[in-house]
This record gives C-alpha cells, sequence and structure tokens, in this order.
C-alpha cells in the first residue's frame, strides 16, 4: 500500500493555508519558544548571545494565564478569575521583567566586552602570530645551527659538573647533551626539534616545560645555542625568568651564547632579516642577570662563544 | 554444546534490548547451545535469569554482545580472545541529549569510541535495522547483516476494551520520555489539533521518565499550555495495561528525531493503529509504506495529517490493512529464522 500521494496533498494543503495566512508560522515558533521557556539553558548550543536571549525571553512574564478546562464551567470560572486578578498579575509581571532586564543587561555588556577582546586577539593572531612564526621556521630552516667547538661545551661542563641534583639542558646539541651526562650530571634535555635521540628528552616547548615546573627544584639550568641567540628579548626574558624562578637558592644558571660581534659579523642575510633575536653582549647578561636576582655572574668568551654561569640567590 | 555468552549494560524486562536479549537467549538453548546471560545491570525481575558481567568465564567461547552505550561492558567484549557478535542497537547522539543531562554525554562519547574500535575484532555483527547497519558499514565492518529485534509482536494481551461512539480523538505514543524522542512535539501537534479540528483530542504518552529535567519541562509546558485535562502520562504499566491503551487509541503518532528501530511502531500496527510518523532514522525502515511517512514534523502538518485520518475511515481502515501486513514482516518466526541461519553460519551448529 502506498500513501505517498496522500501524504503529498497534507504536505500541499497545509502550505497553502500557511501561504495564504489562515496557517501562521508565528503560531508553531510560538511554540517552540514557549518550550524552551522551560527546558535548561546550554551555552554550548546557544552560545552566551542564546543564553542571554533566552534568559530575556523568560523574564517576560505573560499575564495570559491558560483557562482552557474539560468542562465549559470551569473554563468561565477560570476566565472570571483571571479578569479579575489581571491588574495584580500585571502588576506583578512588570516587577519580575524588570528584574530580568536588570540581570541581562550587564550580561550583555559583558558579553559585547568579551566579543571585543576576542576579535582583538584574533586580529593579532593574524597579523603577528603567523607572520613571527613563519619567519622564525624559515630562518631556522636555512640557517645551519651554530657548531661551536668542544671548547666551549667543556666550559659549560665543567660549570655545571659540580652540580648535585636534576639540571635542566634546553636548546643544546645532542654531543653538548652527551658531554654534560659524561661528566656525571643528572641532567635531562628539553628538545622541541625532535633531535636528540641519546639522553633523556622532553620533546615540547622549552617554555611550556618550565612553566609547569615547581619553584626551586632545579640545582641548574643550561640554556644554549640558537634558542637563545636567535629568540626575541620577550620570549629570551620569559624563558629567563621561568629558567631562574625553578633554580634552587645556590644553583647554577648556564648560558651558551655566540659571542655577539663575532656572530654579526658571520651572519647570513636570512639570519639578520628574519630572525628575532641576536646575541646579547656580556653587559647585556650581566645586566638582565642582575635584574632576575643572580647573586654573581661570570662571563667568559670561549672559542668563539660566551659561556655565562650565574649563581641564583 | 556450543557455549555462547551473551552480554549487555542493563538487562530489563520491559525495554526492546532487554526482551530481544531474553529471546536470542531462549533461541540459543532451543538450538542446543549451553548459552548464558550476563548484565553490568540486573533488573530484580531477571536475577534469576541473568548472572553478573564480572562472572563471564575467561574462556575462547562465543560471546554475542549487544552494544547500545558505552561501559564496562563493551570493554569486557575487547577483552574476549576471538569468537565475537557484536549486535548494534543504535546510541542516541549527543547533540540531542546533551541539553537534557551532564553525565550522559561520557557514556555517548565512549560507546561511539567503543563501535569505532571494534570493526577489527567483530566476526559477525547484526543491527536491528538497515539505518543501524549503515552506521557501522561506514566504520568498515565486514560481514554485517540486518535482522529486525527480536520480539513477538502479538504478545501484549488485553481485556476487551471499548470506548462510546463520537469520543474524541485519542492518540498514542509508546516510548521511554526523552529528548530524541521528542514527546514536547507531540504536545504542541495535540496543541494545534485542538484549536483547529477536535477541541477534545486527547495524547497519551506512554513511556517512563529517564530525563528528569526533560520530564520537568513537558509537564510545565503542559500546564502552561492549558493542556493538563488532555496529556495523560502513564508510567510503569503492566503489559496487559500498555495493550489497552493500543486498543483505546484511534492514531500512533511518531515524531521522534532518532530510533534505532522503535518496536512500538509494530505494536501499534498489529494492534490496528493506523501510524503517522515523522521520517527520521531507522523509523521509515520499520515502518515501510504502512502508514502516513512525513517529510516534516512541524506541529501544522502532523495535526493536519492527524485530522485527515480521523475523518477519512477509508484510509483509516486501508491503513489499518497495511500495518498489520507491514507487522506480520517482523514476527518473531520470521526474526528467529533469520538468527538461526545468522548464528549456524558463524558459530556453526550446537555439538
Amino acid at each position: 500500500m502506498d500513501f505517498s500521494g496522500i501524504v503529498d496533498e497534507i504536505i500541499t494543503e497545509a502550505q497553502r493555508r500557511r501561504d495564504s495566512g489562515e496557517y501562521s508560522l508565528d503560531t508553531l515558533e510560538h511554540l517552540d519558544a514557549e518550550f524552551d521557556r522551560f527546558a535548561p539553558l546550554t551555552y554550548r548550543r546557544t552560545g552566551i548571545d542564546g543564553a542571554i536571549r533566552a534568559v530575556e525571553s523568560a523574564a517576560f512574564i505573560s499575564v495570559e494565564v491558560p483557562t482552557a478546562a474539560s468542562r465549559r464551567p470551569f473554563a468561565l470560572l477560570k476566565e472570571a478569575i483571571k479578569r479579575a486578578t489581571a491588574w495584580y498579575h500585571l502588576h506583578i509581571a512588570r516587577q519580575v521583567t524588570t528584574l530580568g532586564i536588570q540581570i541581562t543587561r550587564p550580561l550583555r555588556m559583558l558579553h559585547e566586552s568579551q566579543q571585543a577582546l576576542e576579535a582583538r586577539i584574533a586580529e593579532l593572531e593574524t597579523v603577528s602570530g603567523p607572520t613571527s612564526t613563519m619567519a622564525a621556521t624559515i630562518a631556522h630552516k636555512t640557517v645551519p645551527r651554530p657548531t661551536l667547538g668542544e671548547e666551549p661545551t667543556r666550559a659549560m661542563s665543567e660549570a655545571m659538573s659540580s652540580a648535585e641534583g636534576r639540571v635542566l639542558l634546553v636548546g643544546v646539541s645532542e654531543d653538548q647533551a652527551i658531554a654534560v651526562l659524561d661528566s656525571g650530571v643528572n641532567a635531562y634535555v628539553v628538545d622541541p626539534f625532535d633531535d636528540i635521540h641519546r639522553a633523556e628528552v622532553r620533546h615540547e616547548s622549552p617554555i611550556a616545560h618550565l612553566r609547569v615546573i615547581a619553584d626551586d627544584v632545579l640545582v641548574g639550568v643550561v640554556l644554549a645555542n640558537d634558542l637563545v641567540d636567535s629568540s626575541s628579548v620577550v620570549d629570551r626574558m620569559s624563558l629567563l625568568r621561568e629558567a631562574v624562578r625553578c633554580i634552587a637558592p645556590g644553583g647554577r644558571l648556564t648560558v651558551l651564547s655566540a659571542e655577539p660581534i663575532r656572530w654579526r659579523s658571520t651572519a647570513d642575510a636570512v639570519s639578520s632579516d628574519l630572525l628575532p633575536g641576536t646575541p646579547w653582549a656580556p653587559e647585556t647578561w650581566r645586566a638582565v642577570l642582575d635584574h632576575l636576582g643572580s647573586r654573581s655572574e661570570t662571563i667568559t668568551e670561549v672559542g668563539g662563544a660566551l659561556v655565562v654561569v650565574a649563581s641564583i640567590a | 554444546m556450543t557455549v555462547v555468552h551473551q552480554f549487555l549494560p542493563t538487562l530489563s524486562p520491559r525495554d526492546a534490548v532487554g526482551n530481544s536479549t531474553l529471546e536470542l537467549h531462549r533461541l540459543l538453548l532451543d538450538m542446543g547451545h549451553d548459552a548464558h546471560l550476563y548484565a553490568a545491570n540486573i533488573h530484580h525481575e531477571l536475577m534469576s535469569v541473568a548472572r553478573p558481567l564480572t562472572e563471564i568465564p575467561d574462556d575462547d567461547a562465543w560471546c554475542i554482545y549487544h552494544h547500545s552505550i558505552g561501559g564496562v561492558a563493551g570493554d569486557m567484549y575487547e577483552s574476549r580472545a576471538a569468537n565475537r557478535i557484536l549486535v548494534y542497537h543504535n546510541i542516541t547522539p549527543i547533540e540531542l541529549l546533551e541539553r537534557w543531562s551532564a553525565d550522559v554525554g561520557a557514556e555517548i562519547t565512549l560507546g561511539r569510541d567503543q563501535l569505532k574500535r571494534y570493526a577489527a575484532l567483530t566476526d559477525l555483527t547484526v543491527c536491528d535495522s538497515d539505518f543501524n547497519r549503515h552506521e557501522v558499514d561506514l566504520l568498515d565492518y565486514r560481514n554485517t547483516t540486518t535482522i529486525p529485534v527480536l520480539f513477538e509482536p502479538g504478545r501484549l494481551r488485553h481485556a476487551s476494551a471499548t470506548r462510546p461512539r463520537g469520543s474524541p480523538t485519542r492518540l498514542l505514543f509508546v516510548g521511554r520520555l526523552a529528548p530524541n524522542k521528542a514527546q514536547h512535539e507531540l504536545v504542541a501537534v495535540l496543541a494545534i489539533l485542538r484549536e483547529r479540528y477536535d477541541a477534545d483530542a486527547e495524547l497519551h504518552l506512554v513511556g517512563s521518565a529517564t530525563f528528569g529535567s526533560y520530564s520537568s519541562a513537558i509537564s510545565d509546558y503542559i500546564e502552561h499550555l492549558g493542556l493538563a485535562d488532555a496529556v495523560h502520562i502513564h508510567e510503569g504499566l503492566s503489559d496487559e495495561e500498555l495493550a489497552s491503551h493500543y486498543a483505546l487509541a484511534d492514531l500512533f503518532v511518531c515524531v521522534s528525531d532518532h530510533e534505532g528501530f522503535c518496536v512500538p511502531l509494530i505494536e501499534a500496527m498489529h494492534h490496528g493503529l493506523p501510524v503517522v510518523a515523522f521520517d527520521s532514522t531507522a523509523v521509515g525502515g520499520t515502518l515501510g509504506d504502512a502508514g502516513l511517512l512525513l517529510p516534516t514534523k512541524a506541529a501544522d502538518v502532523v495535526a493536519d495529517a492527524i485530522a485527515r485520518v480521523a475523518s477519512d475511515h477509508d484510509l483509516a481502515a486501508r491503513m489499518r490493512d497495511a500495518g498489520r501486513t507491514r507487522s506480520d514482516h517482523f514476527s518473531l518466526t520470521n526474526t528467529r529464522a533469520a538468527w538461526s541461519g545468522a548464528i549456524e553460519n558463524t558459530i556453526g551448529p550446537a555439538r
């Protein structure tokens, strides 16, 4: 049996009645909206804007009390009570509606403020985020990582060799990590580029790793190579601040950096143009570390590199 | 005898999955298999039939798992060494329920995740409907088949129930009070039907409340629309009482957004009720061409369809005949034969 013809007739007739105005879509929407008044709010479904609108809608109190009843006398009685008490219901309804508006107005202001912030963040991400990330990526791919000789590596290892406790190595090469480990230091490496495999390694962002470490739990941190030399001032300061925070009093922060004058004389065009930062001079290191609370600093130039060792107070 | 362990998250006496599982258990025993039934949650009436899930032996016997929600029963299925049969009853999409219950989302997400993982380790997948089968086919399940829910459409018996001539139109829907079954939209349909066609029409909703917030919202909505005298919600009915509702109703109306099979559609057709239903998920496949299958559930269209059937006695009679024929297709004899074939082909005959 095929009833699809009947279904078509019903759909066509309903559409005709809607088009003629006999059936009002407002009635259907009104029924949906009425049910929504009793349904729980959900941000995921409607967004904050929709949730606020639902509060506004619920705050509008209708004084049209239903008077339908299965028996006509009851319906008439309900209608009479409704009319007799309409002034009272109207008075209460106005106050509730006013309360609702007073509640939703600051919510709307907060929502608008949040939207403005989101738009601003998106704008900043569009303008600066991808651009700086792209430039750094190009530079990282194009510029060969500096190969410091054995001397700076040996100096760095010696600076950490007396450490008794956990030492974090950031930005070191695999050979440098092995040299530190061979000197008997209990060290592990954070390597965001998956370059190191012969040591205990965490493959994640150095700053993200440092941020989750508790205060004063490391006896030393080594920051090395282009992770330090080519990072922006903001990123480098954040990295130093977090490293100092994690080092216990009496511990050491060691930085292995290219000597700036030599770096500038040998830097290629891509590095000079695209890298967000360049190596700092010894005076800069001293000033920054003093600012971060270093008790004393030893800065030595070894084989074209600066080895900066700071005692943390 | 071949040992077969059948298990599921919850075994209840009055739901489609529970009844189907019990029928399959009887079939396995009738076929001569050494069948055992386990569940994570067992209704007190069925304590003597099933054992706790934790008692499933760690052996290489065949297992049949009924998947309808995420949980430990699924983990048990995954941990079996081999010989797995999955019965997929479908999982309600989270979008339809998350608004109403904060905790159901995790079980649904887990259930969907588990379903993806079972594709590679399942020997046979039996789906209640082609709609369910389509879902598992998309997940690269191999060896899938459709066998309707095992139940006897004529199992419900009732004392003779009659209504006086000229009684108002009486609409019926049977199913858990749940957002995916959209009973609130049936209330809206009734409001329009009463306004335009039959001021005394009634709606009877039979089913237990499974979402407290949804049940409360429906009650408030009914009260708000002034329909408290016209909408009747019945919970915890016996089979006889349910059968009486089928006998007394004029029409069965379904506007569910999600059904994996919808047993009440077949029960309604078996009891001679014309069916008006919204064509969603498995509803069209179960109803076939035996009722008015609407492409929309706009309340005015559904109300028009109900009014048409209520006023056109010839149409109603043809729908009743078509419905009875359709329900015969789902008879227990037919579904047991289909299951017997599937079991013999996969497990083999009982040894």
